[in-house]
């Protein structure tokens, strides 16, 4: 009893798990605006998109727990498994930090961008005639006095904090001396700016938001040239481009040798359709390579004639074959008839 | 370090990790299960984070957090809290319940999760088939005669969507097997759909080879330009 309740459970989620695509697609957009679904669909999106998420902790779960086991019983290879745990941490403690150093760099420009948005928010609620929010002058007043502060604070900071960062990598002291010259400049500019805002003269406000801009862009500037020498990000190039994306290249540039090795096997004329597939392919590697001038100036125009006619049109004869077979499939599927010992209730 | 000395170890270890897997090419052996491995832990490490900082954060975490939410110096906020985006625990909590599968107990409400992602890729799989295979289906049906703005025919455009089509409809034909193919014409049309399936996988076959090739291509350039340099700066 209770086993059969499961399984229709199962089988009902299932079925519940595909509704809502399946209706979205089939019902009108003007049904779906009234029941207000049209409005909510990227929400709704998103949140199967978090469901699915939530999976990503089973693999790295079952990582640990497969080659976990394996080091800690010393079975056969434990030290492979030992390199993948190790590369597994380093990879995603690396990657954690550098995420945080990036978000430092975006934080050290938030106040000035902050102020930038605040701005163009003075603007639209004045033209919009917005009750709910102080009036225009306390406003413009509060801008001007936080531009001062925030420009005092950061004049403060760049000696103390910004050079001396800079002093630990001696290569670019100059370079962040000249970055630091202009940022001073860029700051006297504001100042002027803020003291000319004038209650009302939105154009004077536009001004101030450009220069904040050009603020909030320059500390970006010098603070990502910052961390790009940092040790954090160094060790995370290191892991992604020296590791990362050479062994990826490497392992996939691999498979065109035994690619090139199998073509071997396949072409070898045993028959007229292993000639016409041996044809096609030298027509469009020929096609492809700066040589073909050497043999033929035509090579490129039949390798595109080959590809837009004949490969497209019998590959998409063929995706179109496979895709009904994936629709029946996933309708199978979605009415947990194909599934059907996934529902059941294993037996003994 | 100094940076150029990172830069030099980055470029050393990437060639000493390419020779590794083209090692393979020998024989198998334990410098290329060393990489192998490596490799395998450091993907599995990179993607999660990347989809942490790149979508879950951004698009859940921090709003739910109202992190992207900034008072002005008037004292008034950059926009409101919207208590609706705390319906995102019910997808999450549904989805913690995967982890069930570690569970004897509890390893069928498992189940429910799986099945919830297996009926929303079917649903998802309906909607793909309307929305991408239909469009494709008109447009492969081209015009058999072309005819230019002046009233001419286009000879050779004509002949080429003949072509398109009957490669279409003689690949398509040569897998239907509901029905007994008799007569000759059937059986030639069949014919020619599959030797024109053969030149579809050998154009296929060749651009494969090619874009693999231009990796390999990389990957010698890396080693013989950028790797040697560094080398010999270390030995020089």
């Amino acid at each position: 009893m209770e086993r059969s309740f499961r399984s229709d459970l199962i089988r009902l989620v299932t079925f519940l798990g595909g509704v809502y695509f399946f209706l979205e697609f089939i019902l009108p957009v003007s049904v779906l605006e009234s029941v207000g679904v049209e409005a909510l669909h990227e929400d709704i999106s998103y949140g199967f998109i978090v469901f699915s998420s939530m999976a990503m902790g089973l693999g790295l779960i079952n990582l640990f727990l497969v080659h976990g086991s394996r080091i800690i019983f010393q079975r056969k290879d434990w030290m492979y498994s030992f390199v993948l745990l190790i590369g597994l941490v380093c990879m995603m403690s690396s990657t954690v930090m550098d995420w945080r150093g990036g978000q430092g760099v975006a934080d050290k420009a938030r106040p000035f961008e902050i102020l930038r948005e605040f701005s163009d928010v003075i603007e639209r609620d004045s033209t919009a005639s917005r009750e709910d929010v102080p009036p225009l002058e306390i406003r413009t007043e509060a801008l001007r006095d936080a531009t001062f502060a925030r420009i005092a604070e950061l004049r403060a900071n760049i000696d103390q904090k910004t050079l001396l960062t800079f002093s630990d990598q001696e290569e670019l002291y100059p370079l962040g001396e000249t970055y630091i010259e202009n940022l001073r400049e860029i700051l006297s500019g504001t100042e002027q700016a803020a003291r000319d805002v004038k209650v009302g003269d939105f154009s004077s406000s536009q001004a101030l938001a450009a220069s904040l801009a050009q603020v909030s862009g320059f500390i970006r500037r010098i603070e990502q040239l910052n961390y790009d020498h940092s040790l954090t990000k160094k060790t995370y190039d290191f892991l992604y481009q020296g590791l990362f994306v050479s062994l990826g290249s490497a392992m996939f540039s691999l498979l065109g040798v035994y690619i090139a090795a199998a073509a071997y096997r396949a072409f070898r004329i045993r028959s007229f359709e292993s000639s016409l597939m041996m044809v096609a392919a030298v027509l469009v590697m020929l096609g492809q390579i700066p040589f073909y001038v050497y043999i033929s100036e035509d090579l490129p125009a039949v390798r595109q004639w080959l590809m837009e006619v004949p490969n497209s049109a019998a590959f998409r004869a063929i995706r179109i074959g496979a895709a009904i077979a994936g629709l029946v499939m996933a309708f199978r599927m979605w009415l947990s008839i194909e599934s059907d010992s996934f529902s059941k209730e294993r037996r003994g | 370090m100094s940076a150029n000395a990172w830069i030099t170890a980055t470029v050393i270890v990437g060639g000493i990790s390419t020779l590794a897997v083209y090692s393979f090419l020998i024989k198998e052996n334990p410098f290329y299960r060393f990489f192998e491995h490596l490799f395998i832990g450091i993907a599995a490490g990179f993607l999660p984070v990347l989809t942490l900082k790149s979508l879950l954060w951004p698009r859940v975490f921090e709003p739910m957090l109202g992190l992207d939410i900034v008072q002005f110096p008037d004292g008034t906020f950059s926009g409101e809290y919207h208590s609706s985006i705390l319906l995102y625990f019910f997808p999450m909590t549904f989805g913690m319940l995967y982890y069930c599968i570690y569970s004897k107990r509890f390893g069928w409400l498992a189940k429910l999760a799986i099945g919830f992602a297996l009926g929303a890729q079917g649903g998802l799989a309906f909607k793909g088939f309307f929305a991408e295979m239909l469009p494709q289906l008109g447009s492969s049906f081209k015009p058999l005669v072309v005819i230019d703005q002046g009233g001419h025919a286009l000879i050779w455009q004509s002949l080429e969507n003949c072509f398109f089509v009957f490669t279409l409809l003689a690949v398509m034909y040569y897998f239907f097997f509901s029905f007994k193919r008799d007569g000759k014409v059937g059986e030639v049309v069949a014919m020619s759909g599959r030797w024109l399936m053969m030149v579809c996988f050998g154009a296929f076959f060749g651009s494969t080879v090619m874009a693999r090739l231009a990796l390999l291509v990389e990957r010698v350039q890396f080693l013989l330009i950028d790797w040697y340099q560094a080398l010999s700066n270390i030995l020089a």
